[in-house]
């Protein structure tokens, strides 16, 4: 399979975190004026709440997964941004999967805070993309943030997936209920 | 599934409602991949080979009196550092000669013309600004007729984007002579880039008046073709 086959993937999948995210904030924001964006809500947070520590670990899997694609077998080598952004998410695909096996629903904040930081980061590296001379103004021949090595869709590059999945984990971390069961 | 009694919806019924959750998730993900791979087989944006192999070109480089280098050192200029006195500034420029994307034979070295070189890779977001301002510039206050502006195309390199170079700039409607760098980049060293954009301005004895790097506005390009023209470092 080819890296630009890999890469239509991952934007895929990208496009689908964030229409996901998007659901989740309309449904938070919108349950206080509508009933029924209410019940969506109320329904969602019960299907998908108890799972929701589970799914975040597997998002941040799957982002470290394709990161790592991306710089060992697309040979794309990761800038000084990226390396921030990849140090926010490695740890929280160990983390997420800690906390989604033994139900540790205290570790909501911490989680959430440290896919901020990442995504926060995400949105700085997408401003260099576009605005190369907030950080530089000439290229170094051999890695600057600013090169584009991937765009899908004339919007998705690589930071700009990490954000999608930034997203998507403080979205699920969010919706995180313990089950009927484990309530206390 | 092995599942054939489905409990009634109730708060006890979590782990059977969370494995559809998951079986959609992972479903979702399926079907994503098999759109990539459908679309992906679809498309071909592959870049010609014959393209590909035009947009690198072995260069040679001499001194200015023409005797190939052994020892590079003797013919390079030093490499540039913004902000510091320039060390390269009297010294003649070394000659490089290669090839065009066309494939013509192009010389840039010490030749009697005055000359503001300019360095540029494709993939480089400052140079992607810098062209069309000069582009834009020039359509408005062309090139004197004793300053030659010619470029040279270095640090092509497939995977980083905006490729390939030739493409890219007659796109952007460049038309002073490009030529194409070795893989190595072997021209650039010998004008001894650090960062692109670079500038190289050359007085018509072959000697360099001044350097820069990064994105110029155009007042400033306007004083580097100046000081090729005079021989006079801006003051």
């Amino acid at each position: 399979m080819d890296t630009d086959t890999v890469t239509l993937f991952f934007a895929l999948l990208a496009v689908a975190a964030q229409a996901a995210v998007v659901v989740v904030v309309v449904l938070a924001v919108g349950r206080r004026w509508s009933p029924a964006l209410a019940r969506a809500h109320r329904r969602v947070v019960e299907e998908v709440g108890p799972q929701a520590l589970g799914l975040a670990a597997a998002v941040a899997a799957v982002c470290t997964g394709g990161s790592l694609y991306l710089s060992e077998v697309a040979g794309f080598p990761p800038c000084r941004l990226c390396w921030y952004q990849r140090a926010a998410m490695y740890p929280l695909a160990l983390v997420l999967a800690v906390a989604a096996w033994r139900r540790l629903h205290r570790l909501r904040p911490l989680v959430a805070a440290v896919a901020v930081v990442g995504g926060a980061v995400s949105i700085y590296h997408l401003l260099v993309e576009r605005y190369p001379s907030l950080e530089t103004t000439s290229c170094d021949p051999d890695n600057p943030c600013s090169i584009i090595w991937v765009e899908r869709f004339g919007y998705l590059t690589i930071p700009a997936m990490a954000l999608s999945g930034f997203a998507l984990i403080v979205a699920l971390v969010a919706l995180a209920r313990p089950s009927a069961q484990e309530a206390p | 599934m092995t599942t054939t009694r489905r409990p009634p919806a109730r708060p006890g019924a979590a782990p059977d409602r969370g494995r559809a959750v998951w079986i959609g998730g992972l479903v979702l993900v399926v079907l994503l991949g098999i759109v990539a791979v459908l679309v992906a087989a679809g498309g071909d944006d592959e870049v010609d080979e014959d393209v590909a192999s035009r947009q690198t070109a072995p260069v040679e480089v001499t001194t200015g009196s023409g005797t190939t280098v052994e020892a590079p050192a003797d013919a390079l200029l030093p490499t540039f550092e913004e902000g510091a006195a320039d060390e390269a500034v009297g010294r003649t420029i070394p000659t490089v000669t290669g090839r065009t994307f066309d494939g013509e034979e192009l010389t840039i070295g010490p030749d009697g013309t005055a000359k503001v070189i300019v360095f540029v890779a494709h993939w480089c977001p400052h140079c992607q600004r810098e062209v069309p301002v000069i582009v834009d510039h020039l359509a408005d206050a062309p090139m004197p007729d004793d300053v030659e502006l010619v470029t040279v195309s270095t640090a092509v390199a497939p995977d980083r984007g905006n490729y390939p170079p030739e493409a890219w700039l007659e796109e952007e409607g460049w038309t002073a002579p490009v030529l194409a760098d070795s893989e190595d980049g072997a021209a650039a060293t010998a004008f001894g880039l650090k960062t692109f954009p670079y500038f190289v301005a050359v007085d018509a004895d072959g000697e360099v008046v001044q350097r820069a790097s990064g994105e110029l506005p155009p007042e400033v390009f306007d004083q580097l073709v100046e000081a090729a023209r005079t021989g006079e470092p801006p003051t």
